[in-house]
């Protein structure tokens, strides 16, 4: 039995057979030509990259369908990376006037910079060796007629361990016959981990040296969480990781189960909302597929961030957006749209709005108090929003309010709107809740003054945390005093809680701090039965409000409320995370 | 000839995506369009050139353009990092 350590960069345990593919180097001498051979070599280079083009083309489609279109994006450079005229130019020179053979002119042109990257001091820029490598296989592989591919997809049920694995190849991996990979080199950074994790393959990379200890079929186990590598385990070794795949594979199966489930319960029968927030449109879909209760926060601010020339979008445009996103989640499910939170660290460059260069942002003119300064374009938004509203169940959220005029004011306009379309006969729901953010401890500590009057409110953590600690939380000088498990925040979130169950009215909290597994256990207990989180922690905040009781959050939040230091807190959380759903809860 | 210093500032820095977007943008225009730091600087056109640009979030690099319809190419450069290469489609924190 013998341990190696690797990164681990998908998680899993696979224990099983090992196929092995030393794949370190391919054979390159520099073999010179006849004159009269240059013609014809430069033909060969020719097609070499007409047929790399392809297949990588190939590859980028496939890539993008099967994974998504950030993982295509991959592929994309690599074909940037063939079509560097430089490169071709170097490599034409080398055949035309030093007379030696396409692959070697091929090998050493990428060569150069394989090893210009792989001398920088930076991890992640040394792991684009690996795509620069990659590409250079291929075109090798085309001038050599080496077909590898062959090699990589082995027998299926096995585990595959090999010196390297390109990004591309992994891509083609299938992972209901490849169940692990192991490699000497790559890392947490690399594309190929990219993928391997995308694929969910188990998989750990960097090992170092092992191939040439390792024969065809020995029995190894792959930890993909911890990046173990296991080479011929003893019986008792192989008993203990069997239990932990299984155990791994019941927690992966209930997750995907609580897909389906919209209305998630505590173990004592509470009903929580999992909500998800959203930035994009097509974000809505992956709400929807993770079984959200609705959408607790769509941020409205890309639709001016991503317009060209910063200008403000118009009525139209701001239509077609909440129009997509509320027929995706329909009206079964709320979507609640926040109107625009601009200025501070969200805001274009150039002088749209504020004039002068603001001293001090997130102090200045910012959110609602832009909204309310530039009327038209607020008007235009809630236009769009009530026009919207025909198509799904919409509720409108302000954000930033921090006195009881700005939320009149704010109401105001809305009213004012709805007349306008109620005079020209435009449908739309005539009942859209409003509701303001908490975020500010003005806005906590006077919420007895708002309660009557909103139909709802909704906690955002960050900003709350920001004006509370008086930290700037982009300034790393001051970032160590920017902690969501803030003894501070606590409060704060209790008072709020307090406050709407007693006025009744309905409260969420869309902060980071609800995408923090460790938290969700906390919240539940200071009171919260409404969580809007990021689309990709859906699944998983599900999973841990069915698993605990409201008696044991309340009991956390207790033990929480009375440690001294946010440090302390996070400590204890994390160990009552762990306590419920086992060691590997954080991995 | 234009030239303009710019901040690399969305938050995984000039990465392979970003280089990749750089790159194809580039290669749209006729004109000379060069980036670098201290002295080295690199050919937007070149994609491996590209990568080789060693530029964390917070990196100032300076941007020369040069040539033909050097105007619009520098525009669309500079565009591109003001809006720091429309990473945030892709990010997944919330950020309320």
């Amino acid at each position: 039995m013998k341990y190696y350590h690797g990164i681990p960069v998908s998680p899993g345990v696979e224990i099983g057979l090992v196929s092995v593919v030393a794949n370190n180097n391919f054979l390159i001498r520099p073999r010179a030509i006849e004159s009269t051979q240059v013609a014809s070599e430069l033909a060969k280079l020719d097609s070499a990259f007409e047929s790399a083009a392809e297949t990588l083309e190939r590859r980028r489609i496939d890539a993008s369908e099967q994974l998504g279109e950030q993982y295509g994006q991959i592929f994309e450079a690599h074909a940037l990376i063939l079509r560097d005229a430089k490169l071709r130019a170097q490599i034409e020179k080398t055949i035309s006037e030093d007379r030696l053979c396409s692959e070697y002119a091929v090998y050493q042109a990428f060569d150069y910079y394989a090893k210009l990257l792989q001398g920088l001091q930076d991890a992640l820029y040394a792991d684009r060796a690996n795509d620069v490598v990659d590409v250079r296989d291929q075109l090798l592989r085309q001038l050599l007629a080496v077909n590898q591919e062959v090699a990589l997809s082995s027998e299926s049920g096995k585990i595959l361990a090999a010196n390297f694995l390109n990004p591309s190849d992994a891509a083609k991996l299938d992972p209901t016959k490849t169940i692990a990979i192991v490699t000497e080199t790559g890392g947490l950074g690399s594309h190929t981990a990219i993928v391997a994790s995308a694929l969910g393959i188990p998989t750990v990379l960097g090992v170092g040296s092992f191939i040439s200890e390792l024969y065809e079929d020995d029995l190894a186990i792959v930890d993909g969480s911890t990046g173990l590598l296991i080479i011929n385990p003893d019986q008792e070794t192989v008993q203990r990781y069997q239990a932990k795949k299984e155990t791994q594979e019941r927690r992966r199966r209930l997750r995907e189960a609580l897909r389906e489930k919209v209305v998630v319960k505590t173990t004592d029968g509470v009903e929580i909302e999992v909500k998800g927030n959203i930035e994009f449109p097509s974000e809505a879909v992956k709400c929807v597929e993770n079984g959200a209760a609705g959408v607790g926060l769509y941020r409205t601010e890309f639709l001016f961030l991503t317009s060209p020339n910063n200008s403000v979008p118009d009525e139209e445009t701001h239509f077609r957006a909440y129009k997509s996103v509320l027929e995706t989640v329909g009206f079964e499910q709320s979507t609640i749209i926040r109107t625009f939170d601009l200025g501070a660290d969200k805001t274009p460059d150039d002088n749209t709005f504020v004039n002068v260069k603001e001293p001090n942002p997130f102090m200045g003119l910012r959110s609602i108090r832009l909204s309310l300064r530039h009327t038209e374009m607020f008007r235009s938004q809630l236009r769009a929003i009530l026009r919207a509203s025909v198509y799904g169940k919409v509720k409108i959220m302000f954000p930033l309010v921090t006195t009881i005029s700005e939320w009149r004011d704010a109401r105001a306009i809305f009213m004012d709107v709805r007349d306008d379309l109620l005079d020209e006969g435009v449908p739309f729901d005539h009942d859209v809740p409003l509701g303001v953010m908490v975020e500010t401890p003005a806005t906590v500590v006077m919420l007895e003054q708002f309660a009557p009057e909103v139909d709802f409110f909704s906690i955002g953590t960050n900003d709350l945390l920001q004006y509370t600690q008086a930290v700037d939380r982009s300034n790393e000088n001051v970032m160590s005093l920017y902690q969501q498990e803030s003894p501070a925040l606590l409060r704060f979130i209790r008072h709020t809680v307090s406050v709407s169950n007693h006025y009744g009215k309905p409260l969420s909290l869309c902060g980071q701090m609800a995408s923090m597994p460790t938290c969700v256990p906390l919240l539940l207990g200071l009171g919260l039965r409404s969580l809007s989180v990021s689309p990709s922690m859906i699944l998983q905040t599900k999973e841990i409000c069915e698993s605990f009781s409201i008696e044991r959050c309340e009991e956390i939040a207790r033990k929480a409320w009375r440690f001294e230091t946010a440090a302390d807190i996070r400590a204890f959380l994390r160990s009552q995370l762990r306590a419920v759903l086992g060691s590997d809860a954080l991995e | 000839m234009f030239t303009k210093e710019l901040l690399v500032d969305n938050s995984s820095g000039f990465h392979v995506r970003v280089a990749t977007l750089v790159c194809k943008e580039a290669m749209k225009h006729k004109a000379t369009i060069r980036l670098g730091k201290g002295g080295y600087d690199v050919d937007c056109k070149s994609c491996l050139d590209l990568l080789t640009l060693m530029a964390p979030k917070g990196t100032v690099l300076t941007l020369t353009v040069d040539g033909e319809g050097g105007k619009e190419a520098f525009d669309a450069i500079v565009s591109l990092f003001e809006h720091k290469f429309y990473e945030d489609e892709f990010a997944d924190v919330a950020r309320a």
